[in-house]
């Protein structure tokens, strides 16, 4: 392809210097507001209850639960309240010393350094964009805006008052993709093995970390070694978390407690996926089947999406990340946060998408009758369940529509971006 | 010839049996004798209500090994039996319909929740797990009840709150499981077969008077029965069984009396006379506890009684003794001749337990108890057992215990022991024991938060819209000298029962459960079918021909178009043919 035949990049006046220090402040802004939000008010007491932003696995108060009773010398997985990760414990076990200021400045900074990373990426990205290979570019991304837009994105800033533990399964998510582009094995790895202790399912994203890592390496026998490395020192640290969990608690009862509960389903507090109300009325002889449809049923898109995405690592991740929060057993608003935090790296795709529009609206209108329909069943007792699986299904449909609407978009543009004689033409697909 | 010998064998057996049970009598080693003895209180609660309490006590000796012989005479056989069977030291059953009202009633001698309270002593060498299990199946059929709906994850094994009430060796081990059922209906059928254990049943004697109409139409009942082993000597080396079986009841005669008639007899209240004692009975005797206040005769007795008895300064009785058969056939009972002067004795601890309710939905809510030790003189210990079930999760760190007298109550000082076991779901349930002393003239409060769980669908009772049963706690007040009236008079602690409590869970929908599945899947195929159509699509150029022959071929060339598909062009060359 010669560089003269493409068209010219085309620079929107967004990253001026007056933008950049607008969105500077207001990333400052977001967070001193979430600083003073989670110190002061009693916000986050109420936000820690809704279902929507915490579940079983990812509850603070349950994990308070759980360290008031490891603190007591009594065992926090015996009563079944508590179902969360045993380093969380610890972590708290050292904030539980310190004045409650800093649970306010641990939430802040987590939100703070994973809008950080992201800027990180979204750098890389913007350098993907720039290099010869990759051009056209209709939007040149502006790596702050892509900071600005996960801090202001409502479903984080809830995420992030409710003091759901899932910010710090998101940060180990976002570090890992961090230094994997970075090309640092070993931290990439441990990150990886780190959000995947958190909350299980994040071991899918070894997939698109081990291809960042073997990106610039054309020798098959270097991309081997690399890959091999990569999975053995996954497992190790895998084990060594497990070990360092056994050495604290002295037993390994928390595998049972934890993750036997997500693959389990035995908890059935109602949350925005469609697995609990499933699992609450599924007859007791089909259960064990369903459970494992249901749990390989996220297992086999991972080797077909690396295979199709295996060229762009970065919009893997984002699709295997939209996989994960949409059919993980309990999902929550902050994995949705997490994904959607990915989006705005593909400015460019929002112009070949059938129905944005359409799609965002049933995003707002879906998630904002979940409130209602909950407090109908639960609180005034005039409705029931249904009403809330419905729009629970509705919400699941919103996601799918949203994911593999960027997907065909990205697919449309990769087919204008091998054959830019075409743009802007009509396509036809089979 | 045949018959002749049958007949033959049979004299002899039957003299040899005849003969060795006369040894036996004379030498009157190996006897065993059953008693058994009857009685029926009954004194005036108030003006208008009446409390009316039969005691059928029976005993039967054991062997030397403390084994129960094989030889009944009185004893129930269907008792026994299930007693050797799972190695059972005591147990105690009551059946309660009502509650005590004891603000107006004074205290309960006989102390019960709502309900059924179900609980035994196991032989520690034995697995008490299993014997549990078995009783509660054994006490259900006998007593025609939902016992065995207590089962491991509705007892419990309480630490201080109760103590064998039965006497036992030093090297005897036993253990003890506890269960309630706060939503137990109480009714004839229980009734029927708790009779049947009597020795005269219901055909002679006190338990002749045990009417099903009238005994239920009252405004409490409480039937139990209670087993325990006693010592006959005093180095406890022989021991009897002693099977106590009590109705405790509280008529309220402004409803039951025809005419506004405040007196009351054994005709008014149950609607049958005296038939006679029961034959096998050592003793057989009616009470009227007479509360005659300064010397003034409050009441008439209709009957002259066999004696009159007091125990204390203010109880009088007025004893029939039936064995003389001077009653047969005749209405034993009081008319009252200066009604106000009749007011119960005030019988208090001076203690009131209220266990409630916190939160109003159906997501989260929290348990109050109130403990408010009226004495001006006296601090009371006491014990605080609760069993919470598992379909509320219990929040351990929510736990508030404060006193309004005492500020810093939290100690061990007040709260001497605090055993908390955290419930399982299907396993076991929490779990709470607290030994704390209530000091004088002040409320000890208890606050603690639960969530509501979600349940399987399987794991809702068919009207689970009623809500779901949390039995009554159980209070121990200890260091209490107990008097007449109480079950083990000897005994130096009292309970004091709350209320139950029913928690409305939030229920899924039950009309359609097919539905949620073919729904839910019809979502996994969606996403599924979305993903499998994004993956496998491909995008190729819809070229119009007039275009593409104005760009020449160059193009076309470098965009071929997949084998197996059909281009546009194509498309509408098949058009044009059609």
């Amino acid at each position: 392809m010669k560089q003269n035949s493409l068209p010219p990049l085309i620079k929107k006046k967004y990253d001026t210097v007056a933008f950049q220090k607008f969105l500077k402040i207001t990333i400052v802004l977001l967070l001193i507001a979430r600083l003073i939000l989670l110190n002061i008010t009693k916000i986050p007491d109420v936000l820690g209850q809704r279902f929507e932003l915490t579940t079983p696995i990812t509850s603070l108060k349950k994990l308070k639960e759980g360290l008031f009773l490891f603190q007591n010398g009594l065992d926090p997985y015996e009563g079944g309240i508590f179902t969360q990760a045993p380093l969380l414990l610890f972590l708290y076990h050292i904030l539980s010393y310190l004045p409650k200021l800093f649970e306010s400045i641990l939430y802040t900074a987590c939100d703070g350094l994973i809008a950080y990373y992201l800027y990180n990426i979204s750098i890389y990205r913007k350098k993907n964009q720039l290099s010869l290979f990759w051009r056209p570019v209709d939007i040149l991304l502006n790596p702050l805006l892509v900071s600005t837009i996960y801090l202001i994105n409502p479903f984080t800033i809830l995420s992030c008052l409710s003091k759901s533990t899932t910010i710090f399964n998101n940060l180990t998510y976002v570090l890992a993709i961090h230094y994997a582009i970075k090309k640092n094995i070993n931290l990439s790895m441990f990150f990886a093995a780190l959000s995947s202790y958190l909350s299980l399912y994040s071991f899918i994203i070894i997939g698109p970390c081990i291809l960042f890592l073997i990106e610039t390496k054309n020798d098959n026998y270097q991309k081997r070694k690399i890959i091999i490395k990569s999975i053995s020192l996954f497992v190790l640290y895998a084990v060594a978390l497990l070990g360092i969990s056994y050495l604290l608690l002295g037993s390994f009862k928390f595998i049972k407690s934890f993750y036997g509960v997500i693959l389990s389903i035995s908890d059935l507090t109602p949350n925005i996926g469609h697995y609990w109300y499933f699992f609450t009325e599924i007859f007791e002889h089909f259960r064990v089947f369903f459970l494992w449809v249901f749990q390989l049923h996220i297992l086999i898109f991972v080797a077909p999406s690396v295979l199709k995405f295996k060229e762009q690592p970065l919009f893997l991740t984002l699709v295997i990340t939209s996989l994960i929060s949409q059919l993980k057993t309990y999902p929550s608003i902050g994995d949705i946060a997490l994904y959607m935090s990915f989006i705005p790296m593909y400015q460019e795709l929002f112009k070949y998408m059938t129905y944005p529009f359409y799609t965002l609206n049933f995003f707002l209108y879906s998630i904002s009758f979940e409130p209602l329909m909950y407090n109908l069943w639960v609180w005034q007792g005039t409705g029931n369940a249904n009403f809330l699986f419905i729009i629970n299904l509705v919400f699941n449909i919103a996601q799918i529509l949203l994911i593999t609407d960027t997907i065909h978009a990205y697919l449309k543009r990769e087919h204008e971006r091998h054959y830019p004689e075409f743009r802007g033409k009509e396509l036809a697909w089979k | 010839m045949f018959k002749k010998k049958i007949i033959s064998i049979s004299s002899f057996i039957f003299a040899y049996f005849t003969i060795f049970s006369i040894i036996n009598v004379v030498y009157g080693e190996n006897v065993y004798s059953d008693s058994f003895s009857e009685e029926l209180t009954m004194k005036n609660l108030s003006e208008t209500e009446i409390l009316a309490v039969f005691n059928f006590t029976q005993t039967m000796d054991l062997k030397e090994d403390n084994k129960i012989t094989s030889y009944y005479q009185l004893f129930p056989r269907a008792i026994g039996q299930i007693v050797e069977k799972y190695h059972v030291k005591e147990f105690h059953i009551t059946f309660t319909r009502g509650s005590w009202n004891s603000y107006q009633w004074g205290l309960n001698t006989l102390p019960v929740p709502v309900g059924v309270e179900f609980y035994a002593y196991f032989d520690a060498n034995y697995d008490t797990n299993e014997n549990w299990s078995g009783l509660a199946n054994a006490i259900s059929g006998v007593f025609c009840a939902s016992v065995n709906y207590i089962d491991r994850s509705k007892s419990a094994k309480p630490n201080y709150s109760f103590k064998p009430s039965g006497s036992y060796n030093e090297e005897e081990k036993i253990e003890m499981r506890y269960g309630s059922l706060s939503h137990e209906g109480v009714c004839t059928e229980n009734l029927t077969p708790w009779i049947k254990l009597l020795p005269c049943q219901s055909k002679m004697g006190i338990a002749g008077l045990l009417n099903n109409y009238k005994l239920f139409d009252t405004n409490y009942y409480s039937m139990m029965a209670h087993l325990i082993p006693v010592c006959i000597d005093s180095e406890c080396k022989h021991k009897q069984l002693q099977l106590t079986q009590i109705i405790s009841t509280v008529f309220d005669n402004k409803r039951i009396s025809k005419n506004g008639n405040k007196s009351w007899s054994t005709e008014s209240l149950f609607g049958k006379k005296i038939s006679s004692y029961c034959p096998v009975s050592t003793n057989s005797k009616i009470k009227i506890e007479l509360n005659d206040s300064d010397g003034e005769n409050n009441y008439r007795l209709i009957q002259s009684p066999s004696r009159f008895e007091s125990s204390t300064k203010d109880t009088k009785y007025a004893v029939y003794d039936l064995i003389s058969k001077r009653y047969d056939n005749l209405n034993i009972g009081v008319n009252i001749i200066n009604e106000k002067n009749i007011q119960p004795i005030q019988k208090n601890i001076g203690l009131e337990v209220y266990r409630s309710q916190s939160g109003f939905a159906e997501e989260y809510g929290g348990f109050v108890v109130t403990m408010k030790n009226n004495n001006i003189d006296k601090d009371l210990s006491i014990t605080y057992f609760d069993i919470i079930p598992w379909f509320v999760n219990i929040y351990f760190n929510s736990f508030k215990i404060q006193n309004t007298k005492v500020k810093d109550y939290q100690n061990d000082q007040y709260v001497n022991e605090f055993y908390y076991e955290p419930a399982i779901e299907h396993v076991n349930p929490t779990i709470l024991e607290m030994k704390m002393i209530i000091p004088r003239d002040s409320t000890t409060t208890i606050e603690f938060d639960f969530d509501k769980k979600h349940l399987l669908y399987a794991d809702y009772p068919p009207d689970c819209a009623r809500g779901f049963d949390v039995g009554s706690a159980v209070v121990t007040v200890h260091n209490i000298t107990l008097g007449e009236g109480y079950l083990y008079p000897t005994e130096d602690f009292i309970r004091i029962y709350t209320e139950p409590i029913v928690i409305i869970l939030p229920a899924p929908d039950f009309s359609m459960p097919y539905n949620v599945i073919t729904y839910s899947c019809t979502i996994i195929a969606l996403f599924f079918g979305s993903m499998y159509n994004a993956y496998t699509r491909r995008y190729i150029p819809l070229v119009v021909e007039k275009e593409e022959k104005e760009k020449g071929k160059n193009e076309t060339q470098k965009i071929p178009p997949p084998k197996d598909s059909i281009s546009a062009t194509e498309k509408e060359e098949k058009d044009k043919d059609k």
